[in-house]
């Protein structure tokens, strides 16, 4: 994977970053190891997928991560996420993640720009309701 | 996502269920059905290993934190112990309680909370809650599935 900073983003919230990041094949048989149609490409042309998939927590990651950065053990201690998966990615497409903070809160896009359709989106929170 | 990444090397440990009816969605696997007890233990390779595939990194992360979420990957795992097929993951909500370390011995319980039918499709909601070995609570996975449609 190759994960590239674009920079600010802005546009109504306190601050913004986009990144850009491709899993390729490598990756995506990290995350889900091997058996699957996201790592087995014989599965996933059985299913009609047109390749191995990335799985939409791994498509999220950068999003996480960046958040992770921002908040660092508050995050991970109590963090909370509502993210839906609404786009596929294949190996070696790239995405571009779009977060837009506030206070303790993330916004979070991931768009798959070989198809320019969304992925990912949902949204991030600091602490939290537990 | 099938076999989302066993985080455990070892699978021994996840619960014997049977399939209720295979030809079903889910393999009927219907809203109100329990799942677990599954344990697992999250090593540090298997750590780095989803967060470093996902293009995160931090010094929290390399110290040895578990990386939360792995909790939908423990999900998975769980619900696949009675749905047969493989899974599309559409929505995942997470609630972390507490740091939690690699190494530490997790189990995972949870039921079928929701069954409900859109444009055609299938789907089932699970949640799951993943303790530590003290019983405190770690993590609360909520994740919604549909079958692949081949």
């Amino acid at each position: 994977m190759s994960p590239d900073d674009n920079g600010d983003g802005g546009g109504g919230t306190r601050s913004g970053r986009r990144v850009t990041t491709t899993f390729n094949a490598d990756a995506l048989v990290a995350y889900s190891r091997r058996g699957n149609f996201h790592s087995d490409p014989a599965k996933a042309a059985a299913l009609g997928l047109g390749g191995v998939l990335a799985q939409g927590m791994q498509v999220a990651g950068p999003a996480y991560g960046m958040a992770l950065e921002a908040w660092g053990a508050d995050f991970l201690a109590t963090g909370s996420m509502d993210l839906r998966f609404v786009g596929m990615v294949h190996a070696d497409e790239t995405v571009e993640t779009t977060v837009g903070f506030h206070d303790e809160t993330v916004d979070v896009t991931v768009t798959n720009t070989a198809t320019d359709a969304t992925a990912v989106v949902g949204r991030l929170t600091k602490k939290g309701r537990h | 996502m099938e076999a989302g990444g066993q985080t455990a090397t070892d699978r021994s440990h996840l619960p014997d269920r049977s399939i209720r009816d295979p030809e079903a969605p889910f393999g009927g696997a219907d809203a109100g059905l329990a799942l677990g007890p599954a344990r697992f233990t999250v090593s540090a390779v298997a750590n780095e290993r989803y967060w470093h595939a996902a293009a995160v990194d931090h010094p929290l992360l390399r110290e040895g934190y578990l990386y939360p979420p792995i909790a939908a990957n423990l999900t998975i795992l769980l619900f696949q112990t009675v749905a047969p097929r493989p899974l599309l993951h559409t929505r995942q909500l997470l609630r972390c309680h507490r740091l939690g370390r690699v190494g530490a011995e997790l189990t995972v319980t949870g039921s079928v909370i929701e069954r409900y039918a859109k444009r055609g499709r299938e789907y089932a909601v699970i949640e799951a809650g993943i303790d530590l070995a003290d019983g405190d609570r770690l993590w609360t996975s909520t994740a919604t599935f549909c079958e692949v449609a081949p």
